[in-house]
């Protein structure tokens, strides 16, 4: 299909043109910009390859910084790096070269221009309400799936102030953050990151994910207001400086969202949107989608996903998904809030511009499985999201012959592994119900699991805390939403300020910084100097513990 | 080089021109491609290498099998009794011998790297290739890669005029 009228690229590539476009474009991304520049002159087909704005995209990025597009990322970066002085130094036609054509160049530009007016998709299984009370909530939908509702919404002056036009009028000048996959910090003005979406064609453009607009804005916290069902927040007792980052700004034009990911530190999550549509995809805690693998660091415990885009998940897997394989799905319109629950997987992709604001939360119902988390160990953190997959006497072998530091957990992600699972899981390995609460089945586990099936439930969670970790001499995982100093410190003041939940807050610290051993070796200290023992209040630790044991 | 040590599970990998090649299954899974197939059970017997021929095969084996971390009787990574800088070290004079081949071979190496998905091989072949187009003129630039300008000549001289921060 390549070679067809595709004489210029031998001669115009040299010994380079054995290697396939993806690679040559992998090659050039490595230089830097001034080589990439000098390489254009070379010849046709290098000046097509260094032209291409993804790689101008993929090259402001690794910069990062305050960020005005120019209207193309080349333009961007050069005069990002003072590169070119003159805007008119920049100003090239589009040029054609005969005899060069790409299929891998072709897909990349399809997906830049894909347009997703009508990828819209419901089948009704996330369930749609108006309203619930906090009771039927509770019972029905918290910790146990997600749900769509209809009139949370209704009175927010956000509902008819939040339209983009309005939002630059108001707050052009204000510099939000901005989300993207490279580690580099980045920032625009409201007005600017406007014109970017207007202008763009990324095949993952950059979107506002900003935690801190009700500090720089907050004007815009008066235009909204958590729904009833979301009031209760444990992280609440922090101050507003010591807890993790709770609340996100979200505007993001079409082909953007976040992949797939599970929110951090295992809270929940409700988001409600304001303008446009966003097209979700959910499965339930414990199992990984295709295409997906995470790695758990077994030395801190560090969490990672690695994952495509959003758009390319959809593009590429998803259509090769058997029905049983399928995510819960739906699609959310203006007003509608959606509750993501403890643990759930979901990836969103936005079918054209949209203004959303998403709160993260601890409650009553996922306080265990948030203290669970922050406890150091690796296994259950692995558990809680990739269900028995990340269970070492799985793969006892795995580990024997692995560098250290990763354990991985994914289904498949092409379709000779679709097809290979499909056929069977005779080998072990696993394989999911058809029920959306699918389940993980496991054969060759080890003896204390056999016959065990994956469950969310904090009893069945738990039995995988590395018991011999101590809370304070071990390290704590940089992905855990709190420091250690602080988890101490929000605990402690659950105890003293929400008396009635003192069975609760127990449990949960037992699971974090194994409380229980810590107050067994106050009374022992206690009895030996014939002191009384601690009092209720004082039975949770304070301070940094360098004196404890 | 690692050697091979008895109870160590092993893979055979097969080149498309018929060689086998018999490799400890940790180096085997320096190559991520070869991982998720052993990862998703499609390993039970021989694995077949397409594209890569035994020569450079046995190229990428030997690149693994130094790169492999090795592990000692306890269990405990090496590096725990050799200084990790010296290792590092050593493996970089290593490397730069590795990479003294022709540049066919070297192209083969980076496909099959990618090919692979071999990280560490990938970056260390693509590095002579960065190294060629760095810092040299339009012309020494051709001559290494053997590239024709095929400009016509006022076309180079607006694409030049246009390049002309890169020249700065």
């Amino acid at each position: 299909m390549e070679s067809a009228g595709n004489d210029r690229r031998d001669a115009a590539l040299g010994s380079l043109a054995v290697l396939p476009d993806e690679l040559l474009c992998a090659i050039v991304d490595l230089l830097e910009p001034t080589d990439i520049g000098r390489l254009a002159c070379v010849s046709s087909v290098m000046y097509i390859l260094c032209n291409e704005e993804p790689l101008w995209m993929s090259k402001y990025l690794s910069v990062g910084g305050h960020l005005e597009y120019k209207g193309s990322w080349k333009k961007t970066t050069l005069s990002r790096l003072s590169l070119c002085s003159g805007n008119s130094e920049l100003e090239q036609k589009a040029r054609h070269f005969d005899g060069f054509n790409s299929l891998f160049l072709y897909r990349r530009w399809y997906r830049c221009f894909t347009t997703l007016s009508n990828y819209s998709f419901d089948n009704g299984h996330v369930e749609r309400k108006d309203d619930l009370s906090l009771d039927h909530f509770h019972s029905q939908y918290d910790g146990k799936g997600p749900v769509l509702l209809g009139k949370l919404a209704e009175t927010w002056p956000a509902r008819t102030k939040w339209a983009i036009q309005q939002l630059v009028h108001d707050y052009g000048e204000v510099t939000f953050r901005i989300s993207q996959r490279s580690p580099k910090k980045i920032i625009m003005k409201l007005k600017d990151y406007v014109s970017y979406m207007e202008l763009q064609h990324d095949e993952d453009p950059l979107y506002i994910f900003d935690d801190k607009f009700g500090e720089t804005t907050p004007a815009l916290l008066e235009d909204y207001r958590v729904p009833h069902l979301f009031q209760e927040d444990l992280f609440g007792v922090l101050d507003y400086e010591q807890r993790p980052a709770f609340r996100w700004l979200i505007i993001g034009p079409e082909r953007s969202g976040a992949s797939w990911h599970v929110d951090p530190g295992l809270t929940s999550a409700w988001n409600t949107l304001l303008c446009g549509r966003k097209r979700w995809a959910l499965y339930p805690p414990g199992r990984v989608p295709g295409g997906v693998t995470v790695h758990v660091s077994d030395e801190d415990g560090d969490v990672d996903i690695e994952t495509p885009t959003s758009l390319q998940w959809w593009l590429d897997i998803y259509p090769h998904l058997a029905e049983h394989e399928k995510p819960l799905e739906c699609t959310q319109l203006p007003g509608e809030t959606i509750f993501v629950p403890s643990g759930w997987w979901h990836c969103v992709l936005n079918l054209e511009t949209t203004v959303a604001v998403t709160q993260n939360f601890v409650n009553q119902s996922n306080f265990e499985h948030v203290c669970l988390d922050m406890a150091p160990g690796h296994c259950h953190k692995g558990v809680c999201r990739a269900g028995l997959l990340a269970v070492p006497g799985k793969s006892i072998r795995d580990i024997e012959n692995h560098p250290p530091g990763t354990m991985s957990a994914w289904n498949h992600n092409d379709m000779t592994r679709a097809e290979k699972r499909l056929k069977g899981s005779g080998s072990g390995r696993a394989s999911n119900s058809a029920n959306q609460c699918a389940s993980f089945e496991f054969s060759d586990v080890h003896e204390s699991l056999e016959n065990q099936v994956f469950s969310y439930d904090i009893g069945f969670l738990s039995q995988f805390l590395e018991k011999e970790k101590d809370h304070y001499t071990s390290v704590w995982s940089p992905t855990n939403p709190i420091g250690q100093r602080e988890a101490r410190e929000w605990l402690r003041r659950l105890w003293v300020l929400k008396p009635e939940l003192r069975g609760l807050i127990w449990k949960g610290a037992c699971l974090a910084i194994s409380v229980d051993k810590w107050y067994a070796c106050l009374e022992e200290i206690s009895a030996c100097h014939s002191l009384p023992p601690p009092s209720e209040d004082e039975k949770l630790p304070v301070g940094t513990g360098l004196h404890c044991f | 080089m690692a050697t091979r040590e008895a109870g160590k599970k092993m893979i055979m990998l097969k080149s498309p021109d018929g060689m086998e090649f018999e490799v400890e299954e940790a180096v085997a899974m320096e190559s991520q491609t070869i991982r998720k197939m052993i990862e998703d059970d499609c390993a039970d017997t021989a694995i077949l290498i397409p594209n890569i021929n035994s020569k450079i095969l046995s190229r990428v084996i030997e690149y693994c099998n130094k790169h492999v971390p090795t592990t000692g009787a306890t269990g405990a990574a090496a590096s725990d009794t050799v200084a990790p800088a010296a290792l590092a070290e050593d493996l970089k004079i290593w490397d730069a011998e590795f990479i003294k081949v022709n540049r066919a071979t070297r192209f083969n190496l980076i496909q099959a790297a990618s090919y692979l998905n071999i990280k560490g091989l990938l970056d260390l072949t693509s590095q002579t290739t960065i190294d060629t187009i760095s810092d040299n003129s339009l012309e020494e630039i051709r001559s290494f890669l053997s590239t024709k300008n095929d400009y016509l000549p006022e076309e180079e001289q607006t694409i030049r005029r246009e390049n002309q921060w890169a020249f700065q």
